[in-house]
């Protein structure tokens, strides 16, 4: 199977177990819509965005108890996907660091990985989870007084945009020893993990994940423009509205593999600059 | 300044306009609400005011000298009452008695000198760093009733004010350094050894507030005969230019339906973050605004809702002062329905927010606060009387805002608005009370708009209308025996009955609750068309048939919303076979697909 083909499979892969998982979060949610009996309106759903809100704000109202119930579940479930979706992402990463191997193999591998990438998730859920307490933390210590709005204000948004760079930083790291982890090709180490993401940051990479943030940025724009029904030409479109942001989602999926192929690159140099 | 103490002596001319000779005088002394942890305002330990916070620091005010010529040379203060009546702990309600009587149409001049420190800031009084507002500063006279009885309460968490009508001539020293704020017309200035005096004058207003700051940026525009004199933190310019564009229009178009403004300047303040709470506030001649300063950037219209609301109590407390302890829907209630009048005439649908293609409007904000508290408790009744701060701002905020809304909707908008300015024509610069104002909504808009009003506030009013049940079937063929013309008996049928391209369509609708108001209902057929039919409301529940060419689809009470009162909007419809809603699941899985991937890695 050539890397292309595996890389395909993979991508399918991934895109299958987030429609499930997907569903699996949201149905809950969607049945909570349904109940509050907005099928009873000629406009059907749309009766939540006429204008001023308050069917809107109605169905906060009269749903709250519900869709507060649904949070706790809603977490332990996100929990659960985020760890059984460890495999296609391994999936990915193994898609485009072997250079032999069908796709029995590739998901073999994958779950072969799924123990350790569990253990890294953890850490680095143990490390996002310290770097946004301590974000909130200080964005929740009061003011001093005398200090200005300004002041205050820009403290929280500094402490706030500090811990998102943070965040992406872990992310970014965890990503990298994931692919260390699968490359195998030397021992992990912090030494080679600060060399791989020097080799990083000097590659395409960066580019790359900010492209990536954009595009999963306009695709949130898109679903809520059509889920507001301001794009009123997909409204009786659904199905095919459907069909649309799932193509743009397979593509950032494909992002996501160009991703994992540019920090395997980085590894790759990396490895090589120390063999020389 | 650093002290964060006034010392102030001034002079009250005090006439006696009841019919009562006056053995007694009442003051509230309201800083004394923040003298220490056992007053009436601080004691609950559940923070039930508006702020919900408890404070660090006290403040106080002291009288230390009430004197007049009648009484000679006599320290009136020193026979004053310790304490509020029957509470100990409490020094915000104090009577002092007189050695002889005040007789009706008598005037005397009481010399008074007092201390005022304020504590830092808390409920819309206090300093923060070098910011001060001084908020219910002096020793305020209780309102004179007309029969001789002064209106006197302590100063509850949950409560404003009530005062009578006076002149005020204020002078005002600070460094001079600080740009000082306040309710009236600056008149002179002079500067002396480093201290500025400022002189202030407001004529016929009910209290009198300041503030001074060495941080305040001015903005002086007139609008119309008024100079709006902005003063706000330098980074708040685009706020500050936000609230005076909202002045431009909402000023004018108060004067046009509520009566002309009756004093020569607003000024308006946005205090620094430190001292936010004492934003949102209104006072004769002058308003206090707040928020957050990314908030424009933000969809939010909140700055300038707050600027309208405080504006619009120029009206409905400053002109109309009736009794905030006792009635407070009086003011808020209707400031908060006219604020939803003037919001949506400046911004429309997205009153309150409009971005990510949703607009949400103050009206519906209202509503929803409204539906929570619906039945909790009566909306007339006093400040104190209320559990706690969030249901006094539901119901005397939020659910007298819907009443009106809701008469406004349902008897006409123009109806109203004439009812209203026959009201505050009536009332200007007196003291209306929840009785002068029903009478002036009956004048206006009849009995039954009256009694609506009366339910609504005082008997917990409340209405929701749903849709029971909804069946549509084609007419049956007609079947069975018949006589036509002869006096035989046949089973043929009249023939235009024979075969049916009629359907025949029923919706069951109720109303819950002791409102009656008349409403439409919306008929919705398979053909796209819609029937409606207007129902006056008084029956508990009935039938709604109907017969036509084309299947009942739907049915939906009150499809325009004229009821905002109503308490569930989701029973109003009703369909024969429910729309499933796919764009919400469509959107809900996009939602989770893409926050997966970013939570999957």
């Amino acid at each position: 199977m050539t890397r292309a083909a595996r890389s395909a499979v993979a991508v399918f892969g991934f895109w299958i177990l987030s429609l499930v998982a997907g569903l699996l979060l949201s149905l809950p949610w969607f049945s909570g819509i349904e109940a509050q009996g907005v099928g009873g309106f000629a406009d059907g759903e749309l009766v939540l965005m006429r204008q001023g809100g308050a069917y809107l704000l109605e169905m906060l109202r009269l749903g709250s108890a519900q869709f507060q119930s649904l949070l706790l579940p809603t977490l332990a479930l996100g929990l659960v996907t985020t760890f059984i979706g460890l495999i296609p992402i391994a999936g990915l990463i193994v898609a485009v660091v072997s250079e032999t191997g069908g796709s029995r193999s590739m998901f073999s591998r994958a779950c072969g990985h799924w123990f350790e990438f569990s253990v890294l998730r953890m850490i680095t859920f143990l490390i996002q989870g310290a770097v946004v307490l301590t974000a909130w933390l200080l964005a929740q210590r009061p003011a001093p007084l005398g200090w200005d709005i300004r002041q205050a204000n820009g403290l929280s948004l500094a402490v706030f945009a500090v811990a998102g760079c943070l965040l992406a930083v872990v992310g970014c790291l965890q990503d990298l020893v994931r692919v260390l982890l699968v490359e195998r090709s030397g021992a992990l180490s912090i030494p080679r993990l600060i060399r791989a993401g020097w080799h990083m940051v000097r590659t395409e990479s960066l580019k790359l994940l900010a492209i990536w943030s954009a595009l999963a940025g306009a695709a949130l724009l898109i679903a809520g423009l059509i889920g507001a029904g301001s794009l009123a030409w997909v409204r009786d479109h659904t199905f095919a509205t459907w069909c649309v942001q799932q193509l743009l989602f397979v593509g950032l999926i494909l992002l996501k593999l160009l991703w994992f192929s540019s920090l395997a690159a980085a590894v790759a140099r990396e490895r090589y600059t120390r063999s020389v | 300044m650093q002290q964060h103490t006034l010392r102030s002596k001034g002079v009250i001319h005090f006439t006696n306009q009841s019919t009562r000779p006056l053995n007694e005088l009442w003051f509230h002394l309201y800083l004394n609400a923040f003298k220490n942890n056992r007053s009436l305002f601080l004691r609950n330990p559940f923070a039930l005011g508006r702020s919900g916070q408890t404070l660090q620091e006290y403040g106080y005010i002291k009288v230390d000298r009430l004197q007049s010529a009648k009484y000679g040379s006599e320290n009136l203060w020193l026979k004053s009452s310790p304490h509020s009546p029957g509470d100990p702990d409490d020094a915000t309600d104090i009577s002092v008695p007189l050695p002889a009587p005040i007789l009706p149409g008598e005037s005397v001049d009481l010399n008074i000198e007092f201390t005022s420190h304020l504590p830092p800031v808390l409920e819309r009084t206090g300093y923060a760093g070098s910011f001060h507002f001084a908020g219910q500063w002096y020793p305020k006279l209780a309102k004179l009733e007309p029969n001789g009885h002064f209106a006197h309460f302590a100063f509850h968490p949950h409560s404003e004010f009530y005062a009578d009508f006076g002149d005020y001539d204020v002078r005002i020293s600070a460094p001079s350094s600080f740009t000082i704020g306040s309710s009236g017309n600056r008149m002179e200035e002079k500067t002396q050894k480093g201290i500025r005096t400022t002189r202030f004058v407001l004529r016929q207003a009910h209290d009198f507030a300041f503030t001074a700051w060495d941080g305040f940026q001015v903005l002086s525009e007139k609008i119309g005969p008024v100079t709006v004199r902005l003063l706000f933190p330098s980074w708040h310019q685009a706020n500050a230019l936000r609230s005076l564009a909202a002045l431009r229009f909402a000023l004018p178009y108060a004067n046009e339906l509520y009566g002309p403004y009756p004093y020569e300047t607003l000024t308006v303040v946005h205090p620094p973050e430190a001292g936010a709470d004492t934003g949102g506030m209104e006072y004769p001649g002058m308003i206090t605004t707040g928020g957050l300063w990314f908030e424009p950037y933000l969809g939010s219209h909140a700055i300038e809702a707050v600027t309208v609301h405080e504006l619009l109590h120029q009206w409905f407390y400053g002109l109309l002062a009736s009794n905030e302890s006792e009635t407070p829907f009086l003011d808020e209630g209707l400031t908060s329905y006219a604020e939803t009048g003037v919001m949506e005439a400046l911004f429309g649908a997205g009153s309150a927010f409009s971005g990510v293609g949703l607009d949400v409007s103050v009206a519906a904000l209202h509503r929803t606060n409204a539906a929570f508290y619906a039945g909790d408790e009566n909306i007339g009744q006093p400040a104190r009387q209320f559990t706690g701060f969030q249901a006094l701002g539901g119901l005397v905020y939020s659910r007298a805002a819907t009443i009106l809304l809701t008469l406004e909707r349902t008897w006409g908008k123009a109806k109203l608005a004439a009812a209203l300015r026959s009201y505050t024509a009536r009332f200007r610069f007196g003291h209306p009370t929840p009785a002068d104002f029903i009478a002036s909504i009956e004048q206006g808009l009849g009995a039954n708009a009256g009694q609506f009003l009366r339910t609504a506030l005082f008997e917990r009013g409340f209405i929701d209308l749903k849709v029971e049940s909804i069946a549509s079937r084609r007419k049956p063929i007609a079947q069975g025996f018949w006589t036509e013309g002869a006096p035989q008996v046949s089973s043929q049928p009249p023939a235009t009955d024979r075969e049916s391209k009629q359907w025949l369509g029923r919706a069951v609708v109720v109303r819950r609750g002791n409102l009656k108001l008349p409403f439409d209902v919306a008929l919705h057929l398979k053909n796209g068309k819609t029937e409606r039919r207007h129902l006056d409301g008084s029956a508990d529940s009935l039938v709604i048939d109907y017969q036509g060419a084309s299947e009942l689809s739907s049915v939906e009470i009150d499809p325009d919303l004229k009821i905002p009162l109503d308490q569930d909007l989701f029973n109003n419809a009703r369909a024969v076979a429910p729309k499933p809603a796919r764009r919400a699941l469509d959107l809900l899985l996009t939602f989770a697909q893409l926050l997966g991937l970013g939570v999957l890695p």
